[in-house]
C-alpha cells in the first residue's frame, strides 16, 4: 500500500505513457490491417482511408470500446487473491503493456503480421500466471477468450461467404447488373449501418450518460441504418454505366457501384476496429489507474473514466498519422486482387463479427477476422487465388504471438518489482 | 516499419495468364490462316513471314504457360481446380504448337497443294481455325464469368459453345474425308514421299481441330464445380 501511496504517480505516469505507446503501435500497424481491404480494392485514397479511419476509429473506441475493455481490465485476472498487494497488479499491467508494446514494434520491424490483442492478452497471463501465481488467472474467462479467436474466423468466414453468395445470385448474375446493384446495394448499407449502431446503442452511450432499453436501441439503430442506406441510395444514382478509373484501376459500372457500399464498409471496419482494439491499450491502463486511484483497492466498481478512452483513441490516431498511414501507401500501390464487389463481404462480414465480439465484450482479432472473411469468400468462388502458405504463416505467428508476449511481460514484471519492492 | 499486411494472402489471379495465352493462340491461328493462304497460291515469301510470325508466337504461348504453371503452388486455394486449370493451359498450348507444325512442314518442303484439292484444302483447314477460334471465344468468356463468380448458368452458357465447337469439329471432321477421298483418285501421279508429307499435314490440321474441341471440354470442367 505504502508503495503506491509513495510512487502512485509515477506508475500512473508510467501507465499513461505506456499505454499511449500501445495505443500509437496499433495506430502505426494495426489499422492498416483494418482499412487495407478497402485500399487495397481502390475504393479509397490513401487520405481518404486515413480520414475515414481517424474518425471511426476514433468513434468506436470511444462509443463502444468500454466492453472489452473492462474483459482485459478485471476479468483476467482474479484481482481478490492479490487484495494485499495491489502494487503486484500495477507492474505486471505496465509490463503486458511494455511488452505487447514492444513485441509489436519488432514483428512490425521483420514485417510479420502479429495480433495485438494476442501479443496483451499472452502477456496479461504470463505476468500473472508466473510473477503472481497460476490461480490468479481467470482460466474459463481465458478459455472463452482463446475461443473466440477460433470462433470468429469462422463466424466472418460463415457471414462473408454468405453475403458473396447473395452478391451473386441478387446482382453480378442477373441479366442487368448495374440495374441490380443499384436497387440492392442499399440493402447491403442499411446492414452496415445496422450492427454499427446496434451495438453503439446497446452498449457505448452509457458512459456518455445516455440509457437505452433493448427495444429503444433497436428502434433507433433500424432508424439510423435507413437514414444511411437512403444516404447511399442517393449517392448511387449519380453513377452511370460506364467504365472509369478510380485511383489507378478500371472498373466498371457495377464495380464503381460496389465501390461506394465499401467507402460505408470502411468505416463499418474502422469502427468495429477501434471498438475492439482499443481496449489492448488502455483496458490495462484503466486497471492501473483505478488502482492507483482508490489508493490500492483493486476490486473498484467504478466505472471506467472516459479520459482514459480519449488517450486509447488519440493514440491510434497519432500512430495512424506518424506511420500508419506508410503501412497504408504500400497495400494501396500492390496489385489489386480484391475488388470492390469481393472486399465489401469480407470487410461487412469481418467489422460485424468484431463489433458483435465488442459488444460482449470478447477481445478478439481485426486481422484474423478479415482473414477468415477473405477465406470466406473464396470458399464462395468470389477470389482467383488464396495463398494458403502466407495464412499459414498469419496463424503460425499468432500461436508464437501468446509465448513471446507472456515471456517479455514476466521480464518486466520482474525488473519492475525489484526496480519499486 | 511493416510493409506486409494480411492482403499478402491475395495470390495473383491465373485467369489474366490465361487469357493472354488464349490471345497468344489466336494470333497464331490467324497468321496459320495467311500461312496457308500464301502456299496455296505458292507465295512463299508471305509465307516465310507468317511463318517467322507463328515460330515467335508459339514461343510466346510456351513463356506464358511456364509462367502460369510457375505460378500455381500447390498451397493456392483457388476458384477452380488447379489440375483442371493446368490441363487446360497444356492443352491450349497444342494451338500454336499446331500451327508452327503445320507450316513447319509445308514450308520446309516448299509444298505445292495439288490444284484439283486447293479448294478443299483450305476448306478443311478453315474449318480447323474456326474450331480454334471458337475454343478461344469460350476461353475469352471465362474472364465474365470469374467476375461474376461462376455459376450455373454460366455452366449452362459454356456448355453452349461447346456444342458449336463439336459441330464446327465435325464439319472438319467431313471436310477432312472428302479432301482425302478427292485426293485418293490421283495420288499416284503425285511423287510418292510428297503424298506422305501432305497426308501428314492433313493429319495435323485435323489435330488442331481436336485439340480446339478437348480445350472448350476441360473449360466446362474447370468452370463447372
Amino acid at each position: 500500500m505504502e508503495i503506491l501511496i509513495e510512487y502512485g504517480y509515477i506508475l500512473l505516469i508510467i501507465g499513461c505513457v505506456c499505454g499511449f505507446f500501445m495505443a500509437w503501435g496499433i495506430g502505426a500497424n494495426d489499422v492498416a490491417n483494418a482499412m487495407g481491404t478497402s485500399v487495397g480494392a481502390r475504393a479509397l485514397t490513401l487520405y481518404q482511408a486515413v480520414f475515414v479511419a481517424c474518425v471511426f476509429e476514433f468513434a468506436g473506441a470511444y462509443l463502444a470500446g468500454g466492453e472489452v475493455t473492462s474483459t482485459i481490465r478485471k476479468e483476467i485476472i482474479d484481482a481478490s487473491v492479490i487484495n494485499d498487494t495491489p502494487q503486484l497488479l500495477v507492474y505486471g499491467m505496465i509490463a503486458s503493456l511494455l511488452a505487447a508494446g514492444i513485441w509489436l514494434l519488432i514483428a512490425s520491424y521483420f514485417g510479420w503480421p502479429v495480433s495485438t490483442t494476442h501479443s496483451i492478452i499472452g502477456a496479461i497471463v504470463g505476468f500473472a500466471a508466473v510473477g503472481i501465481g497460476f490461480d490468479v488467472v481467470q482460466w474459463g474467462k481465458v478459455g472463452s477468450i482463446v475461443a473466440s479467436w477460433i470462433v470468429s474466423p469462422v463466424v466472418a468466414g460463415t457471414i462473408s461467404f454468405l453475403l458473396f453468395t447473395s452478391v451473386k445470385r441478387l446482382i453480378l448474375q442477373t441479366s442487368d447488373p448495374f440495374m441490380s446493384a443499384k436497387r440492392y446495394v442499399p440493402f447491403y448499407m442499411f446492414l452496415a449501418g445496422f450492427v454499427v449502431s446496434m451495438v453503439t446503442f446497446l452498449k457505448g452511450l452509457k458512459h456518455v450518460g445516455l440509457n437505452f432499453t433493448a427495444s429503444e436501441s433497436t428502434a433507433w439503430s433500424l432508424v439510423f441504418a435507413l437514414i444511411i442506406s437512403l444516404f447511399g441510395a442517393l449517392i448511387l444514382q449519380r453513377i452511370d454505366n460506364t467504365t472509369k478509373e478510380k485511383n489507378g484501376a478500371m472498373f466498371d459500372g457495377v464495380e464503381r457501384i460496389f465501390a461506394i457500399l465499401m467507402v460505408f464498409t470502411a468505416c463499418a471496419m474502422a469502427f468495429a476496429h477501434g471498438s475492439n482494439d482499443v481496449a489492448n491499450a488502455i483496458g490495462p491502463l484503466a486497471a492501473i489507474v483505478s488502482v492507483v486511484q482508490s489508493g490500492g483497492e483493486i476490486a473498484s466498481k467504478s466505472v471506467l473514466p472516459p479520459w482514459i478512452l480519449l488517450i486509447g483513441a488519440s493514440g491510434i490516431v497519432i500512430g495512424l498519422g506518424t506511420l500508419g498511414y506508410r503501412v497504408m501507401m504500400t497495400v494501396g500501390t500492390a496489385i489489386t486482387e480484391l475488388t470492390p464487389s469481393r472486399g465489401f463481404a469480407a470487410e461487412l462480414a469481418a467489422a460485424g463479427t468484431v463489433v458483435i465480439a465488442s459488444g460482449t465484450g470478447l477481445p478478439i482479432s481485426t486481422t484474423h477476422t478479415l482473414v477468415g472473411a477473405v477465406l470466406g469468400v473464396g470458399l464462395a468462388r468470389g477470389i482467383d487465388a488464396i495463398n494458403l502458405n502466407v495464412v499459414g504463416k498469419i496463424i503460425l505467428s499468432w500461436i508464437v504471438t501468446l509465448p513471446v508476449g507472456a515471456g517479455l511481460s514476466i521480464l518486466f514484471f520482474f525488473a519492475l518489482k525489484g526496480a519499486f519492492g | 516499419m511493416s510493409t506486409d499486411t494480411f492482403l499478402g494472402m491475395l495470390a495473383e489471379s491465373p485467369f489474366s495468364g490465361l487469357q493472354e495465352h488464349m490471345g497468344v493462340g489466336n494470333k497464331a491461328t490467324e497468321a496459320l490462316e495467311r500461312f496457308i493462304q500464301a502456299a496455296a497460291a505458292s507465295d512463299w515469301k508471305t509465307a516465310s513471314e507468317c511463318r517467322e510470325e507463328i515460330v515467335g508466337l508459339e514461343n510466346q504461348a510456351d513463356d506464358i504457360k511456364n509462367n502460369i504453371r510457375n505460378n500455381l503452388p500447390k498451397s493456392l486455394f483457388m476458384s477452380v481446380s488447379r489440375q483442371d486449370l493446368l490441363d487446360l493451359v497444356f492443352t491450349m498450348d497444342g494451338i500454336p504448337n499446331a500451327a508452327k507444325d503445320i507450316s513447319g512442314v509445308m514450308i520446309g518442303r516448299k509444298m505445292e497443294i495439288p490444284k484439283e484439292i486447293i479448294k478443299s484444302f483450305i476448306d478443311c483447314s478453315n474449318a480447323a481455325i474456326k474450331a480454334a477460334n471458337q475454343a478461344s471465344d469460350a476461353i475469352r468468356k471465362v474472364d465474365g464469368m470469374q467476375k461474376r463468380g461462376f455459376s450455373s448458368s454460366d455452366v449452362a452458357a459454356l456448355s453452349e459453345l461447346v456444342t458449336k465447337l463439336e459441330q464446327i469439329e465435325k464439319e472438319n471432321d467431313e471436310f477432312e474425308i472428302a479432301l482425302r477421298n478427292k485426293f485418293f483418285k490421283f495420288e499416284k501421279e503425285y511423287d510418292p514421299v510428297d503424298v506422305m508429307f501432305f497426308y501428314d499435314v492433313i493429319n495435323k490440321i485435323g489435330s488442331l481441330a481436336d485439340i480446339s474441341q478437348t480445350v472448350g471440354h476441360l473449360l466446362v470442367r474447370l468452370v463447372s464445380k
